[in-house]
């Protein structure tokens, strides 16, 4: 029942907030927002239950949710509250500016909330076809959202990235096929759907057919989630949607992605140590590359978009090595890189506010407020995996798995692409909040004594925006704190992966 | 007499393939992707027929309800609107003929050759007219040969049709037993993502005058 109400709730509040918000703008982003919070709130009264009561199943078996699938449902709707709740000012003042037409906002509430609801559903659904329907219908929702600007780059991103990955993940739907049908001589026509009955009768299936099958699932599912060299449409689409956008895009949606993938290829892991391989191998590839061409940007939102695709490959190497400490990384990853990436795209968006550019040579010549640089070096050093934060844990997990499964190259690939990325995202923190502005040939010392007229702080940040960071920042420095609560719900995510590929 | 009623329509939906990725006149190539849906539900119908399963006939409904009518209706409107002949493609079209003919040769020879042997699946076995995975297979790399080489956003679009039809057809051969709501959920999602990607390219025909992707390369690095 939960989880009917985790998926009806969104999608019900968008319809309201389409229909009222045309006729009363005061309404407008309010019932977004009350919709939001509740859905996290179902969320997480939902990992409450599945950890003190296992796994739990809904509308005949279509849907089923073990502690992965309640963890992961948690931080799509924490991340989504939060990108909604900062949307309302932000929006707002583009409103009042004249940037964007007030007509247009029920209509940005309302996809969001849509695609807050396809993505809660596709980490509840138990369906393998419908597996490919939601996560094709998460690019739907949220390919309007990346053209929302209507600007000729905008129009770009969204025009590639909805080509990019529905073709990408017509491919997944092929893989999926291949494994239902495995399974329907085992099962029948209707339950060879079910996952958790593929998971029962995964044994059984010929060799090929399974290796064809989830090959084609990683790979389609991957273009979603932003492999390389599937990796094109990310970061035009990060960089041209307006900000909680790409905080929602980078946060959860390439984790929904990963979620699906997690969800099938696992099952297949026994006996096809080649799929492990494979997926290891693509994480190390795609780690580095994403942060090597990291490190040219300019554009801080591009920036930080490499910045994911690398993140992505640790979560996907986790889950390649196929051990507990293996996939107690990548699920603890997958948890802090949505906390940490989206805190920053929100910064991004603050800064963009101030100063209307996210070109980071001319963020640094503004002065910013300290609170703002603070958030930004935490998320920075979060994801950089500098020791308390949260990063380094999930990132330390994932080495000691490396290490254990004798993988000493993916160890070495992991650990450079890990010091690559503090070098990149310090020097780009730093570029922003801590390098004097440059003056030409004028003489600093002179200039320290009597401040230049215009370099005085912007505008002040609103609160609302400002707050939402701050409590994401909060969240972040709490999930690296080691809590047991927190352990435990990784913990079983953990077991009900090692389930899945014991055979049910 | 089902058997060469298949090879025929198996052959002409081939033929349709190539026409709707070599025809600039935009509307054409729309009214040839129409005659393959209809070809595509015509399958269905005759393997229902002869697999005595009762379930394909209405695959053949959905088709040509998604496929024939809605996905070519939302194409006119949109292509009618912003200009009706393809941009210059990338290849000159002989040559793009001879390399599309060659590459699709060379794909259906060999998975109708080695049908036997790429039949990983048991159900795959009790296929009937062993041509479907091959017809599909041609199809799918029709249209990604589409998606690379063509510059003109809606033949793109095209494009992505064509590769959706390819795994529609593969379907039935893969997997008879989906239930019809499944499928509704596939074709949905089909019909939206088209419709939603001709609405984002009559958007930047709006914003840039030009339907070119040559011209979409501001986003780079």
């Amino acid at each position: 029942m939960l989880m009917l109400w985790l998926i009806g709730v969104p999608a019900l509040a968008a319809i309201l907030e389409y229909a009222l918000g045309r006729r009363a703008p005061v309404v407008t982003g309010k019932i977004a927002i009350v919709g939001a919070a509740c859905t996290f709130g179902f969320a997480l009264d939902l990992l409450r239950s599945v950890l003190q009561h296992g796994a739990v199943s809904a509308a005949a078996n279509q849907l089923r949710a073990d502690a992965l699938s309640a963890l992961v449902a948690s931080v799509v709707s924490c991340v989504g509250f939060f990108a909604i709740a900062y949307a309302y000012p932000y929006l707002g003042r583009e409103v009042r500016e004249g940037h964007l037409a007030a007509e247009k906002l029920p209509a940005y509430y309302a996809l969001s909330l849509t695609f807050v609801s396809t993505m809660t559903a596709v980490t509840v659904t138990n369906n393998i076809i419908m597996m490919y329907v939601l996560v094709e219908a998460t690019t739907l929702a949220s390919a309007l959202l990346v053209t929302f600007y209507g600007t000729p780059k905008a129009l770009e991103a969204g025009y590639k990235y909805l080509l990019l990955c529905s073709v990408g993940i017509a491919i997944g739907l092929l893989g999926c096929v291949v494994l239902y049908a495995s399974a329907v001589p085992f099962v029948g026509g209707i339950k060879g759907m079910e996952i958790s009955e593929i998971v029962r009768v995964a044994h059984n299936f010929p060799p090929l057919t399974v290796l064809v099958g989830t090959l084609l699932v990683i790979i389609g599912f991957g273009s979603k989630a932003g492999f390389v060299p599937f990796h094109a449409w990310l970061p035009d689409a990060h960089s041209q949607s307006p900000s909680p956008v790409s905080a929602m895009l980078s946060g959860v949606t390439l984790k929904v992605a990963l979620y699906a993938i997690a969800r099938i290829a696992t099952i297949f892991y026994p006996g096809h140590g080649a799929l492990g391989i494979f997926c290891i191998v693509l994480g190390a590839v795609t780690m580095l590359f994403g942060i090597i061409v990291a490190f040219n940007q300019t554009d801080l939102k591009r920036m930080l978009a490499y910045s994911s695709v690398s993140q992505i490959g640790y979560i996907l190497m986790g889950l390649g090595l196929a051990n507990y400490l293996g996939f107690y990384g990548a699920t603890y990853h997958l948890l802090n890189h949505a906390l940490d990436k989206s805190m920053l795209f929100l910064c991004s968006g603050v800064l963009l506010y101030a100063c209307g550019t996210t070109n980071m040579d001319e963020l640094g010549k503004r002065k910013h407020s300290a609170l703002l640089a603070i958030c930004f070096f935490i998320g920075a050093l979060a994801i950089s995996g500098v020791p308390p934060l949260n990063g380094f844990w999930s990132k330390f997990a994932i080495y000691t798995a490396a290490a254990q499964a004798h993988m000493w190259w993916a160890l070495g690939v992991a650990m450079f692409t890990s010091m690559l990325t503090l070098a990149v995202l310090v020097r780009a923190g730093y570029t922003i909040f801590l390098q004097e502005p440059e003056h030409g040939s004028e003489d600093v010392a002179h200039l320290l004594d009597k401040p230049e007229p215009d370099a005085v702080v912007d505008a002040p940040y609103p609160a609302g925006m400002m707050a939402a960071i701050a409590a994401m920042c909060v969240l972040i420095v709490i999930s690296g704190m080691n809590l047991r609560v927190l352990h435990h719900a990784i913990d079983q995510s953990v077991q009900a992966l090692l389930h899945q590929m014991a055979g049910g | 007499m089902a058997s060469s009623s298949v090879m025929y329509i198996s052959l002409l939906m081939i033929v349709t393939s190539f026409l709707m990725v070599e025809w600039r006149q935009l509307t054409g190539a729309i009214y040839t992707y129409q005659a393959q849906s209809v070809l595509i539900a015509l399958t269905f119908a005759l393997y229902a027929h002869s697999l005595h399963n009762p379930a394909l006939y209405f695959w053949a409904v959905t088709a040509l309800v998604s496929k024939g009518i809605l996905v070519p209706w939302l194409l006119r409107r949109y292509v009618d609107k912003v200009h009706p002949v393809e941009s210059e493609p990338m290849l000159n079209p002989i040559l793009s003929q001879v390399i599309g003919f060659t590459v699709v040769t060379v794909v259906f020879w060999w998975v109708f050759t080695n049908h036997d042997r790429l039949v990983v699946l048991p159900s795959l076995a009790g296929e009937p007219y062993r041509m479907n995975l091959a017809v599909a297979a041609a199809i799918l790399v029709i249209g990604f040969y589409s998606l690379l080489t063509r510059r003109d956003a809606f033949k793109v679009a095209i494009g992505l049709c064509l590769l959706e039809n390819a795994i529609h057809l593969s379907l039935v051969s893969l997997a008879p037993s989906i239930p019809e709501t499944a499928m509704i959920g596939v074709v949905t999602d089909v019909v939206i993502s088209v419709w939603l990607l001709l609405y984002i390219i009559a958007n930047v025909y709006r914003v840039t005058g030009s339907v070119d992707t040559f011209n979409l390369r501001n986003l780079r690095g």
